[in-house]
């Protein structure tokens, strides 16, 4: 049985990982509007690197102090691929932050209210992330980026994991792919615990410690068809994560 | 002109009948196009004409007739009122599959 001291510290380790983000994220703020006055060519690889260190250091301070093991090697091989539609399932909060850490110069589609978000908008906009309100300019940005040797992060989910192993998959994955041609790379998240999901309450305590192991899956090229390349990259994760 | 490649896109690649393309006042939403069956029709356009359209959801309530009719003014004002040769919209086409950018 656990401690008393145990679900103390957990308690302490919640509160310190939710608050370093916060301090983060408002302490880069004003970088972020001073640099929103750069032009794009100069603003955007900036950002791209700002975010990434700054989460970075964010994941390091969660090993370090709130007893958080991530195993993301398999992005080693990743980072040094050509330009890849780079896939996962998104099973919490916390898989995004890993692999926009570890992809410096990598560009996300991201839900749209992120924009206006008082934490994470600025950066998201001085970093040029993707948004998907409108599909037409998602879809021509993610293929811009990809030409120009950039790697495009997408959950196929299009939200946090609801339904296990995934949620339906979204075609817009499929359709980038197909009018790109770029590769797409799955990579699968698994966690000790499912905390900051999607039914994980956010001032609810964390199991610890949390182990998140990043995997490498196959690699898929693109076919002509949308829907069957969107069946065929579900059933895989489905099979994969059921499997595990 | 752009009403044929429209009507051979929706029946090849959307698998819309044909009975559905000949009522002439059949709505995109009608159609039971998905947001991007209406993208993709709108990239193929693209890809033929060499134009770029970016507010996709301005069709959502129209006609199709009006889509057709709109994107013509599109495709006309993009080349100076006249109407481009499609010989050489087949050029930007194949640049358009190496994943360059339509603007």
């Amino acid at each position: 049985m656990r401690s008393y001291f145990h679900v103390l510290y957990e308690h302490l380790a919640m509160g310190m990982g939710l608050g370093a983000l916060a301090i983060l994220c408002l302490a880069g703020l004003p970088f972020a509007l001073l640099l929103l006055c750069l032009p794009a060519h100069y603003r955007v690889p900036l950002g791209r690197r700002l975010i990434s260190r700054t989460l970075a250091a964010y994941l390091w301070f969660l090993k370090v102090f709130c007893r958080v093991h991530i195993d993301a090697g398999a992005l080693d091989s990743v980072r040094k691929d050509r330009p890849l539609i780079v896939i996962a399932n998104h099973p919490s909060l916390l898989d995004a932050v890993i692999l926009l850490a570890s992809l410096p110069q990598a560009t996300c589609v991201m839900k749209a209210s992120i924009k206006d978000n008082l934490l994470f908008g600025p950066m998201a906009r001085l970093s040029g992330y993707i948004s998907n309100e409108n599909p037409m300019q998602m879809v021509r940005q993610a293929c811009d980026a990809l030409a120009a040797g950039t790697h495009v992060v997408i959950f196929p989910e299009g939200t946090r994991t609801v339904v296990f192993p995934v949620n339906p998959f979204s075609q817009t994955c499929a359709m980038i792919a197909i009018r790109s041609g770029a590769p797409v790379q799955s990579l699968f998240f698994e966690f000790s615990s499912a905390y900051l999901g999607k039914s994980w309450p956010l001032f609810q305590k964390p199991t610890l410690p949390l182990n998140i192991k990043l995997s490498l899956g196959s690699k898929f090229e693109a076919e002509k068809d949308r829907l069957a390349l969107t069946e065929r990259l579900e059933s895989y994760y489905r099979e994969y994560l059921t499997r595990k | 002109m752009l009403r044929q490649v429209i009507d051979d896109f929706l029946l090849a690649q959307a698998n819309i009948t044909p009975e559905k393309l000949a009522d002439p006042g059949i709505k995109m939403v009608d159609l039971g196009l998905d947001s991007l069956g209406v993208v993709e029709m709108l990239f193929e356009v693209e890809d033929r004409y060499g134009v770029h359209i970016d507010d996709v959801m301005q069709f959502q309530h129209m006609t199709l007739n009006e889509v057709v009719a709109h994107m013509e003014q599109i495709i006309l004002a993009k080349h100076g009122g006249t109407w481009p040769d499609l010989s050489e919209a087949a050029g930007a086409d194949k640049s358009l599959a190496t994943g360059t950018s339509v603007a």
